[in-house]
């Protein structure tokens, strides 16, 4: 069979660009029909059909003819990646597909390559007729083998980091559980509890010690704060006895906590409230205000302390966390009076005191400091000049 | 070998483009082969009739074989796929490129793209886009789900 009969199609081919062009318009229009968007790759096929022939039926005889012809036989031939024709570039041509797309083998190699830097062995198609290329290459079993094996770790990477910084978040943990468990107990006492194979119950609370101080610094755990001692305390630890079982006071740990915050909130709060609204700029009238417009400012009001509250989360996560040390710092200053010590004679217990005494001292204080702060905010007023000119100036003078 | 490829290549796609200019679409700026820029009129009869845009391509010594970086400047189509950074959300720019699209067709498609939009109005996560984009739209994660506009 020979090649002339059909060389009008193959001109169409190198004339590639022009057909476009007219047919840009028309392309655009019957995209409109359809709404969708026309690939480049549509575009270029569009431009093989003849423009005047229908299009599905000389794709057809393209196809066809064009898939017995050898690419020594096309004329004309344009590279479809480093678009150098016949004239202009070197090379051996090929035609490793159904579709019009002839290239030289270099670049069609080199385009291999590319798609396949991340895994080797990757199938790469043809991107228009998505023909599978095919190689004539010699791949062993091992290099097989070891394309297998690298996409599989490299696929695995990210759960690999997962795990290792679960896995290291978890002996940061258990360190620092354990390490506040000696520091609360005591040296002694804390070697005794920590020492030998652990039970499953210290492998699930040391972890757990620096998460939950952390949450007891947010209300968010509230509801839950009180039913996690439960899931590991023994049934026989639950007896009171005098004094304390040290689990039982860890146990009832968040219910002071709750009864604290509490209280607390229900005596202070609103004062507490009052003046840090007195803190804010512009904002001391606002409670006179009614009706919607008030609401609204409240409520921006309350998203700038929300703000402010978040801004500090550093600030709690450290105190959270320095809360056993400064605990047990307080604790063995306690211990020095003779009247606690007779009454309290545990170090653990002492300990927890000590933090109980600290953070209401902290509370305390914390109090001092913003009624300070708002007295100090209310008596302020600006002097007018004529107030301090002549101050001023006698300064100025001498 | 790459270089030589990657120079024939671009000359060969200019002077195809400064000859045989497609509807509506000009070169602009080509003094290098790092950057080029084309602008790009809105065909009549569609929502950016009378606008005119540039839109900016930036090859890397890999071309063919490595998509070019193209990217709005200047004035910014309002699109559901254009973000106002510029960034173009478009297949063929990214994960679905191949040597066989070249600045012509890349060119005429996000034309077809901005015909075939019917109501102009950004893309729905463009505040945070913008905010958290990389320069470079090729260091995005794109994901391509809407085929109709």
């Amino acid at each position: 069979m020979s090649s002339t009969p059909f060389s009008p199609i193959v001109r169409i081919d190198r004339d590639l660009p022009s057909v476009v062009e007219s047919d840009s318009h028309r392309l655009i229009v019957r995209n409109e029909e359809r709404s969708g968007v026309i690939s480049p790759s549509e575009i270029a096929s569009t431009s093989t059909q003849n423009s005047s022939g229908n299009a599905s039926t000389s794709t057809q005889i393209s196809t066809d003819v064009r898939s017995l012809m050898l690419p020594e036989e096309i004329k004309d031939k344009r590279c479809w990646i480093c678009f150098g024709e016949e004239s202009d570039s070197v090379g051996k041509w090929v035609r490793p597909c159904k579709c019009s797309l002839i290239c030289h083998e270099e670049c069609l190699l080199a385009w291999i390559t590319e798609n396949q830097k991340s895994t080797a062995l990757k199938k790469v198609r043809c991107p228009q007729c998505r023909t599978l290329y095919h190689l004539a290459e010699r791949a062993s079993l091992l290099l097989r083998v070891f394309s297998i094996v690298d996409s599989t770790i490299q696929s695995s990477i990210p759960y690999f980091t997962i795990f290792g910084v679960t896995f290291a978040i978890a002996v940061t943990n258990i360190h620092y559980g354990a390490y506040a468990v000696i520091t609360m107990v005591g040296l002694e006492e804390g070697e005794k509890l920590l020492e030998g194979p652990w039970s499953w119950r210290i492998c699930f609370t040391l972890p757990l010690v620096p998460i939950l101080l952390i949450f007891s610094r947010a209300r968010i755990a509230d509801p839950v704060m009180p039913l996690i001692p439960m899931l590991f305390i023994r049934y026989d630890q639950l007896r009171t006895t005098m004094p304390l079982n040290p689990s039982l006071t860890i146990s009832l740990l968040p219910w002071v906590r709750i009864v604290y915050n509490y209280s607390y909130n229900r005596l202070f709060g609103r004062l507490e409230q009052s003046w840090r609204r007195q803190l804010e700029p512009y904002s001391v009238t606002t409670d006179s205000e009614n009706g919607e417009n008030g609401n609204e400012r409240r409520r921006e009001n309350q998203d700038v302390l929300d703000r402010l509250d978040r801004s500090n989360a550093g600030r709690k996560i450290i105190g959270a966390l320095c809360l056993p040390f400064i605990s047990a710092m307080v604790g063995s200053f306690i211990g020095r009076f003779s009247f606690i010590r007779s009454r309290v004679p545990d170090t653990f217990h002492r300990n927890i005191l000590g933090g109980c005494l600290f953070i209401v001292i902290k509370d305390i204080m914390n109090l001092t400091y913003k009624y300070q702060r708002a007295k100090h905010r209310r008596s302020r007023h600006i002097k007018n000049y004529t107030e301090f000119a002549n101050e001023e100036l006698t300064s100025n003078i001498r | 070998m790459s270089t030589t490829l990657f120079s024939k290549r671009l000359s060969k796609e200019l002077i195809d483009l400064k000859i045989n200019p497609p509807a509506g679409i000009e070169v602009a700026e080509s003094d290098t082969f790092k950057c080029w820029k084309l602008s790009l009129d809105g065909v009549e009869g569609t929502l950016y009739a009378g606008e005119r845009f540039t839109l900016e391509f930036r090859f890397t010594p890999n071309y063919p074989m490595e998509s070019p970086e193209v990217v709005f400047v200047g004035n910014i189509p309002i699109h559901p796929h254009i973000y106002s950074n510029g960034h173009i959300c478009l297949n063929v720019l990214y994960n679905q490129w191949s040597p066989v699209l070249s600045v012509r067709s890349v060119c005429l498609s996000i034309q077809s793209m901005l015909s075939s939009c019917t109501t102009k109005e950004p893309p729905p996560d463009n505040n945070h886009y913008v905010k958290t984009a990389k320069a470079s739209p090729k260091q995005t994660q794109w994901s391509f789900h809407d085929d109709s506009v």
